[in-house]
């Protein structure tokens, strides 16, 4: 089975700045692995270790996807080969964008029997670009998926709902967003980072995959902080009825 | 023989061999494994996991299958024992990196120096055994060198071995000794009782530790609570000619090699949890308030903070840089020694230090600061106390400017 685990290359939560404007600073950000990613990386070593077949990665997004170091983490957890778009044209792309230009990636890649995808990104979770890709691609396109077993040319899943797991069989190819329950990644071991620096990769520019209309159906305007309050450090003591009273009316002011 | 074979130990994957030797920058490879390192700590053996081992006094089975399951307990060993070669400098990172994620690394991840010596001077069945061991997750093997009237002086060992009837019998008590109740396999010292050669004297061999005639006894110890450390009386344990661990006679000599090794990685060991502990008191600093201000603001601790930070820099240092020297295959003799001193010291009074930014709640067991202190003192004593190290280190100097 040919199988395509997509990722987004995201900031490190930690190093994100909020400036005095609320906007967000990526400058001092180190980038990292989408974390909801990982899981539907596993699961495509899952199936190509029990089924057979062959796993590879594709990251689209500006220039950061093309950093060394990620390539071989990403590569370190199983895929045999990788495929990227860099391009900072695709800086800030809305979902629409960034299906669109996986699309094409994977259609340029060739054949596929299925293109796994995390739940949402790491950063903006829009929980969007698994269903557009597979719209897109024309194909079956499911998500909230917990178990996947390959059988045959299909793929028996399973979707965790609120009260119920639904258990579909899927005809390929098709486009699959998995939970974070799916699996738990693997972590590298020293052998595989070292053979993670090996392994192919291919990288192209968005004209080389025949996307250059940049047809925007939304637009970031800004990205801002939540507005931060000093607390008021309003102290009441004791417990009578006249204090709880005080305490309702400070409270029924604030809401 | 032995210098090939110590060659594979020390392979270098530095992606870049151009890499000027001043660059203090980690590769790729060796970030991605420490990212590695912390995944795998942090999802699964949290301080809680190891508090728990601490007061129980037990060995962590779980840390240790899992580490060896992950393929971590093998970094540094070569292909042909299914290691995975890595330089010094990377496995000392390692193991600073799992200290300072409260992870015992002396009892957990120490047992790599001594397979460096089971490979140099083992029979393959010895270095099978003890390849076995470590891949499941068990003690790789304990070393009965220590007796009660030899600790730091080992030339007084009085174990003996004696040949008869084509069998070998060992008859004395060693203490110290660690891993006995848990290794498969314990490796001898042992005085022969045919010869006064001191040249020829002490022979180091392999036995089972459950052998009739081994008895073994737990102490209590101040800390590192995650290693057993036995008493153990030998009377008349039958072994084979087989099983004898090297040359005949040199008992000593083949272990003065592995203690090189332990020097440079003792310093990794002590490492660390100094850094683990001043990142604790540092936090602290910043959140405690007293005097209506942060403790961080008064010049008392700030000064403490600023010389712990000096200290772990030098350690850290020395440390890398006597691992580069074995990667470049440059000698570290008085060096090991320089770095074993400095750094457990050093990381003694950090961790001391840091205890006393905490006040009150450092001396409780409520906080990791209470376990790191009592297994740093350890580092102070085992694999040479401080003192040995001056001795050895000074030999060297006076030798090195003698006429």
């Amino acid at each position: 089975m040919n199988i395509i685990a997509c990722y987004k290359i995201v900031p490190e939560e930690q190093d994100i700045v909020v400036r005095p404007d609320r906007s967000l600073s990526f400058d001092k950000a180190e980038w990292k692995i989408g974390q909801y990613d990982l899981p539907a990386v596993e699961a495509g070593m899952n199936i190509v270790e029990t089924a057979g077949g062959k796993l590879s990665a594709l990251s689209v997004g500006p220039k950061t996807v093309e950093n060394s170091k990620l390539k071989k983490g990403i590569l370190s957890r199983g895929p045999e080969e990788l495929f990227l778009v860099a391009d900072d044209a695709l800086t800030n792309a809305d979902t629409h964008q960034t299906a669109d230009t996986l699309a094409k990636a994977v259609q340029r890649i060739g054949d596929f029997d299925l293109v796994l995808c995390g739940e949402g990104s790491g950063d903006f979770y829009a929980q969007q670009v698994g269903a557009q890709l597979g719209e897109l691609l024309g194909v079956p396109v499911l998500n909230a998926v917990s178990k996947i077993t390959a059988e045959g040319g299909k793929v028996i899943v399973e979707r965790t709902l609120e009260s119920e797991v639904e258990v579909l069989e899927v005809a390929l190819p098709a486009v699959i967003s998995v939970t974070t329950d799916i699996n738990k990644p693997r972590i590298p071991g020293m052998k595989e980072i070292l053979a993670a620096g090996k392994k192919p990769v291919t990288t192209w520019n968005l004209s080389e995959i025949g996307s250059n209309d940049l047809n925007r159906t939304t637009e970031v305007r800004s990205t801002l902080a939540p507005q931060q309050t000093d607390r008021k450090r309003t102290v009441l003591e004791g417990d009578s009825d006249e204090v709880v009273g005080k305490l309702y009316e400070f409270l029924r002011k604030e809401l | 023989m032995i210098k090939e074979k110590r060659a594979v130990w020390g392979e270098n994957h530095n992606e870049s061999k151009e890499r000027n030797f001043m660059d203090f920058k980690l590769s790729e490879e060796q970030e991605l494994l420490l990212e590695s390192i912390r995944t795998f700590v942090s999802q699964n053996f949290p301080e809680s996991y190891w508090k728990e081992c601490d007061e129980s006094q037990r060995v962590p089975y779980e840390f240790l299958k899992a580490y060896a399951d992950a393929g971590f307990t093998m970094l540094g060993a070569p292909e042909e024992l299914g290691g995975t070669p890595i330089d010094f400098v990377t496995r000392a990172l390692v193991k600073i990196e799992l200290g300072k994620l409260g992870v015992p690394v002396f009892a957990v991840a120490s047992s790599d120096i001594m397979l460096h010596l089971v490979h140099e001077v083992g029979t393959p069945e010895q270095i099978e055994r003890c390849v076995t061991s470590l891949k499941d997750g068990r003690a790789m093997m304990a070393l009965l060198a220590t007796e009660p009237q030899a600790g730091s002086d080992a030339s007084a060992i009085a174990t003996t071995y004696t040949r008869k009837n084509g069998k070998v019998y060992l008859n004395g008590h060693k203490t110290f000794a660690t891993n006995s109740n848990e290794a498969e396999q314990a490796v001898v010292i042992a005085r022969n009782s045919d010869t006064s050669d001191p040249k020829k004297i002490f022979t180091a061999w392999f036995i089972n530790p459950k052998a009739p005639g081994v008895k073994i006894e737990n102490l209590d110890k101040v800390g590192q609570h995650c290693i057993k450390t036995c008493e153990v009386y030998l009377e008349d344990v039958e072994i084979e000619e087989k099983d004898m661990f090297g040359q005949e006679g040199n008992g000593f000599v083949q272990l003065m090699k592995g203690f090189e090794t332990e020097r440079l990685f003792m310093g990794a060991l002590a490492l660390g949890p100094a850094i683990g502990a001043f990142e604790d008191a540092a936090r602290y600093a910043t959140q405690r308030i007293q005097f209506k201000q942060r403790i961080g603001e008064f010049q008392l601790i700030q000064e403490k903070l600023v010389y712990m930070k000096i200290k772990i820099e030098n350690m850290y240092n020395m440390v890398m840089k006597t691992a580069w020297m074995l990667d470049n295959g440059i000698s570290i003799r008085g060096i090991a020694e320089y770095n074993k001193l400095y750094c457990v010291q050093s990381a003694f009074e950090v961790i001391d230090d840091a205890m006393q930014i905490f006040g009150g709640i450092g001396y409780t067991n409520d906080l990791r600061i209470s376990r790191l202190w009592r297994d740093a003192r350890f580092y102070r004593i085992g694999g040479g106390t401080d003192q040995i190290q001056i001795m050895v280190a000074a030999r060297q100097i006076l030798k090195n400017f003698s006429k």
